[in-house]
């Protein structure tokens, strides 16, 4: 089954391309929304393999919905896009959990192979789940 | 002090000596003259006193003859009629006070010498005399001596029953008179009219009250020098030159006798003394003054001379000299203790104000040696002070001329403190800062206020910024003096403001900066993703490829700026905190090797060897370093040189690298612009004019300073042109700053 994964930011525009690039490039199922709150019962609903969320947005920080994801599921892996040129917000969301960053403007490559190493590590962390359940 | 006032008390008791010594001398002489003038006016009031004695005498003597001239005028006596004793006897009563004895007429008559007369106790007696017996009967019958006084000192008496020595005064009676029963003078011989005085009473008489002084007595003698009166009885009678030798054998009487003899029995009157060996009860050899006066008895046949003498002791005199003496003692005493006491006051005042001035004057010594310490510590502060302020403080006459400068200042000004004396500001300060001083030098003198002024000035082949303070040292009636001026370097303080003008002005572009990117990031990466994306699905080398790669190329463009612009917000917490300058140095010189080779441009390394890290994040100083050698390349258009040289500050804390080039130079008007962001001279698209900035931004956030120097072609020529780069980058210390870096990310 194809992986999850659900993207948030208060840019529609970027989102559809976004969706195109994933969509043409990959296999994944992509759900796009610009509410924050939503992507993160999305998350729930869907059962989304990785959350990619803009730094900042008007309703809801993407820290903060770091920190509310974690307290949901701390298994989907969290990838932060700042369009800040600096580093340290996104250094901040690492901090905070969030499995890694892309800062924008970003190459298409470069969202691919981010969301290939968020599986991955999503696929560990089930694992690590399911033994933690079983034992 | 001490010792002077000793020394004045030793002058004052020699002088109080001295003046006593002179006053007892004085009193000496004075007493000595006081008792010559006293004794002589003694003497003179004794010789008065024998005076008066003698005139007494003499005047009762006078009237007793004018009572016997009376009587001798009364016809009862010179018709010795029955009535004769009455008559006698109111002559009697008249004069027997005097001494008068015996009145008596001695008649010779035809049938006799009979003697008529009357005692003075009343009794009268008539009885016939021998006319021979009568001493002056003879001399009364000579008809010459009519009308005249005869006198002798006799024993003679009718009865001649006595011893006693009487005076005899007699006077011849004549029948000149008339009454009744002799209507007519018949002028007839009737006898001798004589009364007997005795001269001892007459004596005693008026001279036993007299007293001289206290117990000065008078005695009197007669012509043949015996006593008629003399205190002691014994020596009434006797002869004065015998019976005071038979008294006091042992005392010379010479003086005396002497005066007795040859001066009191010649009738003379006068003053002297002798030496006598008592004087009333007191039995002593003793100095007598004595005042001596005649008495003369005269009458016509003869003058008995008597002389009366006052005499007193030298004692009596003394006494009054003594006590006038001790008055005056007193007097001299009392006035020389006023003195004492009065000069003992004056130094007793004199010394407690002495001594209160001296406490005084120490007071004020101490206060004065206070201040003057407190003056002199305040003066060496000041002093030290002004030698240690690293400012030039120095002193200008109304021409400018130096008066005075710091230490400091001389230094600065390039001279020492001898050599700038005397010199002018107008030739310290050339040009137009030291016409602008020396107006104000002026000026201040005239208006006494002060003034300030930066101003900007080459003093050697260095720049400066200097702030003069000008203010006006004034005396205390204001005139001015001089003018201080204190120079202050602002230049460092200049160029910090400048760095953190720049800083200022980058971190608020920073924020700015931050802001931008994210609202130009998020549009880009929407155009740089579809135009990805696009480039995908058309034909490689079509039309639309190209346009779509000029818009990737544009895009990335922008990217770029944004980069750069985030340079000023992005500030890593230390990605690397410290580095080696010199590998930097070599690895950008490596990447940059070839397109100097392409420029034509030679290169030179001058890289110290060992130099200490420094701080800083190697990427980010590769950044600064290509930054400037890119700039430095670029200013070399036709080619040049390019040197990069790295050594160790001389304090050993910092290291500077230098990048020189001898390209076109910056314009003077550029350069203290060229640091700010998007501050470029080039084409637009050749360059984003924030490479410097960035570049400052970055050298600064590690501490370090980055600054240049150029001389622009247009100003100095193709041939001097150039610039040079200075960074400078704080030395990391041995310990604590040296940490490798945290982590990657």
């Amino acid at each position: 089954m194809a992986a999850t994964i659900i993207i948030v930011d208060d840019e529609p525009d970027l989102l559809d391309l976004l969706k195109l690039i994933l969509t043409e490039k990959t296999d994944y199922r992509v759900l796009t929304t610009t509410d924050p709150y939503e992507a993160l019962s999305w998350c729930r609903e869907y059962s989304a393999d990785v959350l990619i969320s803009d730094l900042r947005m008007p309703q809801l920080e993407g820290i903060e919905l770091l920190k509310l994801l974690k307290e949901q599921d701390v298994t989907i892996p969290f990838i932060i896009m700042t369009a800040y040129g600096t580093i340290e917000s996104a250094v901040e969301a690492m901090r905070q959990g969030a499995f890694d960053y892309i800062t924008k403007p970003f190459r298409k490559e470069q969202i691919i192979m981010t969301i290939r190493k968020a599986l991955g590590k999503r696929q560990e962390l089930l694992t690590q789940q399911e033994s933690t359940d079983n034992g | 002090m001490r010792f002077l006032s000793n020394k004045i008390y030793l002058i004052i008791a020699l002088v109080t000596l001295l003046v006593l010594a002179t006053a007892f001398v004085l009193g000496v002489l004075s007493s000595n003259k006081m008792r010559e003038v006293i004794s002589e006016q003694f003497n003179q009031q004794q010789l008065i006193i024998a005076k008066s004695v003698a005139s007494d005498i003499e005047e009762k003597f006078d009237f007793i003859k004018n009572e016997l001239h009376t009587l001798n005028l009364s016809p009862a006596i010179q018709y010795l009629e029955v009535s004769w004793p009455n008559r006698m006897q109111i002559t009697m009563d008249n004069v027997k006070s005097y001494g008068v004895v015996e009145i008596g007429l001695v008649a010779v008559t035809e049938s006799g010498t009979i003697a008529h007369r009357l005692d003075n106790a009343g009794r009268h007696y008539t009885e016939p005399v021998n006319p021979k017996a009568v001493p002056f009967c003879q001399w009364a019958q000579n008809p010459e001596n009519k009308n005249k006084f005869y006198i002798q000192r006799t024993t003679w008496n009718i009865r001649n029953s006595s011893d006693t020595s009487y005076l005899l005064l007699a006077i011849p009676t004549y029948q000149v008179s008339l009454d009744e029963s002799h209507p007519q003078a018949l002028g007839n011989f009737t006898g001798v009219l004589y009364m007997l005085i005795d001269p001892y009473f007459l004596a005693r008489k008026y001279a036993q009250d007299i007293r001289s002084g206290q117990t000065g007595y008078a005695w009197i003698i007669d012509a043949q020098g015996n006593f008629l009166y003399h205190p002691e009885r014994d020596f009434i009678g006797k002869n004065a030159f015998e019976i005071r030798e038979k008294r006091a054998a042992r005392v010379s009487f010479d003086e005396i006798n002497r005066i007795q003899r040859e001066r009191m029995l010649t009738g003379q009157e006068g003053m002297s003394y002798y030496w006598s060996g008592w004087h009333r009860g007191v039995q002593a050899v003793m100095k007598k003054f004595i005042a001596f006066a005649p008495i003369i008895i005269a009458a016509d046949n003869d003058a008995l001379i008597w002389s009366v003498a006052v005499v007193a002791p030298q004692s009596e005199v003394e006494g009054a000299i003594h006590e006038v003496y001790i008055r005056q003692f007193l007097l001299q005493g009392f006035l020389i203790l006023i003195i004492l006491l009065a000069g003992g006051a004056g130094i007793y005042y004199e010394s407690r104000w002495a001594s209160s001035l001296a406490k005084e004057v120490e007071r004020k010594t101490l206060e004065l040696k206070k201040s003057n310490e407190e003056l002199s510590i305040s003066e060496k502060r000041y002093k030290s002070l002004v030698e240690s302020a690293e400012d030039s403080i120095l002193t200008v006459d109304s021409h400018g001329e130096i008066l005075s400068v710091n230490r400091y200042g001389a230094q600065f000004l390039g001279y020492t403190v001898h050599g700038i004396v005397g010199k002018t500001l107008e030739a310290l300060f050339p040009g137009k800062v030291g016409e602008v001083l020396q107006g104000q030098v002026e000026r201040i003198f005239r208006e006494k206020s002060g003034f300030r002024t930066v101003e900007e000035l080459t003093l050697g082949d260095k720049e400066f910024t200097l702030n003069f303070t000008m203010t006006p040292v004034r005396d205390e009636e204001d005139n001015v003096l001089s003018v201080l001026i204190i120079i202050h370097d602002m230049t460092a303080v200049k160029r910090m403001e400048e760095q953190l003008y720049h800083t200022e002005k980058l971190a608020s572009l920073g924020q700015l900066a931050a802001g931008v990117a994210h609202e130009i990031n998020n549009p880009m990466a929407i155009i740089l993703g579809y135009t990805d994306m696009l480039l995908e699905k058309v034909e490689e080398g079509s039309k639309e490829y190209k346009i779509l790669k000029t818009i990737e190329r544009q895009g990335n463009n922008c990217k770029r700026i944004v980069e750069n612009l985030m340079s000023f917000a992005r500030m890593p917490e230390g990605v690397q905190y410290d580095t080696d300058v010199n590998r930097n140095i070599e690895l950008v010189m490596e990447v940059v090797q070839n397109t100097l080779l392409t420029k034509k441009i030679e290169f030179e390394l001058h890289l110290a060897p060992n130099l200490p890290r420094v701080r800083g994040d190697a990427g980010q100083l590769q950044q600064v370093f290509m930054n400037l050698i890119t700039n430095a390349v670029k200013a070399m258009p036709k080619g040049g040189k390019l040197t990069v040289t790295s050594r160790l500050h001389q304090k050993g804390d910092k290291v500077e690298v230098l990048i020189t080039d001898t390209g076109e130079g910056i314009k003077r008007e550029h350069l203290s612009k060229i640091f700010d962001p998007f501050f470029t001279t080039r084409k637009v698209g050749e360059g984003t004019g924030l490479g410097l900035s960035v570049s400052y931004a970055i050298i600064s956030k590690y501490g370090g300073n980055i600054f240049c120097t150029s001389k622009s072609e247009e100003e100095y020529g193709e041939a001097e042109s150039g610039s040079t780069f200075t960074v400078v980058l704080p030395v990391v210390s041995a310990v604590g700053e040296k940490n490798e870096p945290s982590g990657q990310i």
